[in-house]
């Protein structure tokens, strides 16, 4: 409690924007309720004093630098994947165009069985097949306009297409943290789930004159610590029996998606669904923050709809994703805009059409 | 039996919006129009019709359109009796039966001398469409036919050197193509997509049933899908359910899968313990409304309660650019032949109210959890983009 007191009252002094009126009576309902015992008050209240010190941690938005965390490695086998088969057709020798597709293909399919090892790969499951999917289809787009039958040729064009889909693909996280931003408003309480690495990349994009607090549902502390060293954020780990109660007192919540489905709906971590309803019961905004090579052909019916091997977890068999339908999403944030959930079916069949 | 019914409720009087909405109808049409003969007024084509009378020979029946005055051909006279009095129906056959009337129609033209044989051809069917609406409901599966037919023969490159024989050729074939690849290969794409959706085990509710219906059940039975399925009948739709009830009548598709059928008045108590709630589509709008047989959104509405999907079947041919809010918005109810029909002799009169009886109902998006195209399984609100890449194909198609 002592934090987010000491936050609140810094708050209205140190910033000269207004506050919506909501916010106060909001975060005062809350700080009897909810007795955050957090010993660290400090870090989110003097981010003016601290702006010097860890300017060079706030620039890089680009993943090399994020690599070294454990959290942030989840996300990459998507661009490992795209990599590999982009290496796929700079190696390829065969005479014929569609050699080079089928073997194109092979490729996504196996990155599909070597994924499957561990707990973290199986996370990025679906995103790499909805990215090795839509980098096929992007080389292969502008194939139709080569008259001649030279592969080389070919094959360039497809190497040409492939390295700007991947560039996309790295770029994503930080066009979509720009759009998300721009949501976070001064004194705005953050409801977020899991350890979603774009959603962590926005908060930590936040203009330094931008106070809010973050509420995160996990099991561990360990994000919050990782965030409060780092980044100055105020954060406090909830757990997922919190939510229904905190929920009253929150401006908007944030989700990552491991997947979205083709309509508009997401498959993410558990927990997300009754996070998601509660949210619209009580009329709160959630946006989904996703790259648009998760945009995955998906779509499921129901709970049970769901691929079974990707519902549950494959060594404990206990259930490790959820799928939210696209009435509980106010929009998504993706690195082709906002899009409403009904627009990413129109993306796809774009894309696919 | 159903006209009996039909007078029963009549003579029931109808709620009191039903009559406001009959005075404004009567002042409309001041003159009685149940008894003009020949309503040469063009209409705006319909895709409601009223009355459920069992099926009836066209012979027995006295068309009042006979006497209309530009005469129609008979061509097109026989499809606009059987389409009034039920004996063809469904969106896909109405279609395919329009099509090869028009086929006929162009087979059999008479090229009026010192005339181009396309403008001529255009003018003529696009008159003879016009008076055909007038005199049957025009189902939305018809009307998009119809633009087709109309289109490629206006994109026909009429050269110097091409005879009337090879434009002929060339629209059959096109017409012909047109069945086959967006009528017969768009339910196969349909049986393809919808399979990944009926899992072992599932206990399935079925209304609204079309040949896409037919043809996905019959199939996921012959997989050796095992599910029961829960078939409700209503007086308008026991033609529909005999048809798919003997296909299913096979000693090997028994095993695999349990059928029962309950009214509709049962629908409520059945749906607590069904999966899933299969409808087939007539038409599909841009706002996402998808038009089936009448009751099929209140289904769709339990089954949104109850928080089982609803899974509804439409071809890419039914798509339709038009948003109507509600569906007394299509307002065309039923031909003149009909409505007389369907009387009692004591009640034709003009004081009688006028009450429809509603063929068909438009589900609004919200209730739609899937609509299974033969292109893709999409949300119902992604119709527009639909409409436009396939618009954007088309153009790109002709240009080349």
């Amino acid at each position: 409690m002592g934090r987010k007191k000491h936050h609140k009252s810094n708050v209205p002094q140190s910033q000269p924007k207004p506050l919506p009126s909501s916010v106060p009576s909001a975060s005062v309902n809350v700080d009897p309720g909810g007795p955050s015992i957090d010993p660290p008050p400090q870090p989110s209240l003097p981010p003016p004093p601290q702006n010097p010190v860890p300017p060079v941690q706030l620039k890089p938005v680009k993943m090399p630098g994020a690599l070294e965390d454990p959290i942030l490695v989840a996300e990459t086998p998507v661009l490992a994947a795209v990599r590999a088969l982009l290496r796929v057709i700079e190696t390829y020798n065969g005479s014929t165009v569609n050699g080079l597709i089928s073997e194109l293909k092979s490729a996504a399919n196996a990155n599909n069985v070597v994924k499957q090892g561990t707990p973290v790969l199986t996370k990025s499951k679906l995103a790499v097949d909805s990215a090795c999917a839509q980098f096929i289809r992007y080389a292969t787009l502008t194939l139709s306009s080569i008259e001649a039958e030279d592969v080389s040729k070919c094959r360039e064009q497809m190497m040409c297409e492939g390295l700007k889909y991947l560039k996309r693909c790295e770029r994503s996280i930080e066009k979509i943290s720009r759009w998300a931003v721009t949501l976070i408003f001064d004194g705005a309480r953050i409801l977020v789930h899991g350890d979603s690495f774009v959603v962590l990349e926005t908060l930590r994009c936040v203009p330094k004159n931008i106070y809010f607090s973050v509420f995160i549902v996990l099991d561990n502390d360990k994000v919050a610590t990782f965030f409060e060293d780092n980044y100055n954020i105020d954060v406090r780990v909830v757990r997922d029996a919190e939510v229904g109660t905190l929920m009253e007192s929150m401006d908007l919540v944030l989700v990552g998606a491991e997947a979205v489905s083709k309509n508009g709906g997401i498959i993410n971590r558990v927990g997300t669904l009754p996070l998601a309803i509660c949210s619209r019961e009580m009329h709160k905004p959630m946006y989904v923050l996703a790259e648009s090579f998760k945009f995955s052909v998906l779509y499921p019916l129901n709970q049970e709809d769901v691929p079974e091997e990707i519902r549950e977890d494959e060594i404990t068999k206990r259930i490790r994703v959820d799928y939210t339908p696209p009435k509980y999403i106010t929009f998504l944030v993706t690195d082709r805009g906002l899009l409403t959930p009904t627009a990413v079916c129109d993306e796809l069949i774009e894309l696919y059409t | 039996m159903d006209c009996k019914e039909d007078s029963k409720s009549n003579s029931g009087g109808p709620p009191a919006e039903d009559k406001s909405r009959d005075d404004v109808r009567a002042q409309r049409k001041p003159n009685g129009w149940q008894k003009q003969p020949g309503r040469a007024k063009p209409k705006k084509e319909s895709v409601l019709q009223l009355s459920t009378t069992p099926n009836r020979l066209p012979e027995q029946i006295s068309c009042c359109s006979a006497e209309a005055s530009p005469p129609l051909h008979p061509l097109f006279h026989s499809i606009a009796i059987k389409i009034s009095n039920n004996v063809i129906r469904g969106a896909n056959s109405r279609c395919v039966k329009l099509l090869g009337a028009i086929k006929d129609f162009v087979q059999s033209y008479e090229l009026p001398p010192g005339t181009s044989w396309k403008h001529s051809l255009s003018a003529d069917l696009k008159a003879s469409m016009d008076l055909l609406k007038t005199q049957c409901p025009f189902a939305i599966s018809m009307s998009n036919s119809l633009d087709f037919v109309l289109s490629s023969l206006h994109n026909m490159n009429e050269g110097e050197d091409r005879s009337v024989n090879d434009l002929k050729g060339d629209l059959l074939k096109m017409i012909d193509q047109y069945v086959e690849e967006k009528v017969e290969k768009a339910v196969e794409a349909i049986v393809i997509y919808g399979l990944e959706k009926i899992a072992p085990g599932d206990k399935i509710m079925v209304y609204s049933i079309t040949e896409a219906v037919i043809a996905l059940l019959l199939k996921a039975a012959e997989n050796g899908i095992h599910f029961e399925l829960i078939v409700i009948q209503t007086p308008e739709s026991m033609e529909e359910i005999s048809e798919l009830l003997n296909k299913l009548k096979n000693p090997i598709l028994n095993k695999v899968i349990e059928v029962n059928s309950v009214n509709f008045s049962n629908a409520l108590y059945r749906m607590v313990h069904c999966t899933k709630l299969l409808l087939g589509g007539h038409g599909l709008f841009t706002n996402g409304g998808v038009l089936a047989q009448a009751g099929s959104g209140q289904l769709a509405l339990l089954a949104a309660t109850y928080n089982k999907p609803a899974l509804f079947l439409c071809e890419t041919f039914k798509f339709c650019d038009r948003s109507p809010l509600d569906l007394f918005s299509l307002d065309e109810f039923i031909s003149g032949a009909m409505w007389n029909q369907n009387q009692p002799e004591n009640s034709k009169n003009d004081e009688e109210p006028f009450e429809p009886k509603i063929m068909f109902d438009v589900t609004p998006s919200t209730l739609v959890t899937v609509v299974i195209t033969d292109i893709d399984m999409l949300p119902s609100n992604s119709v527009p983009v639909v409409l436009r890449v396939q618009e954007g194909r088309s153009l790109v198609k002709n240009a080349s």
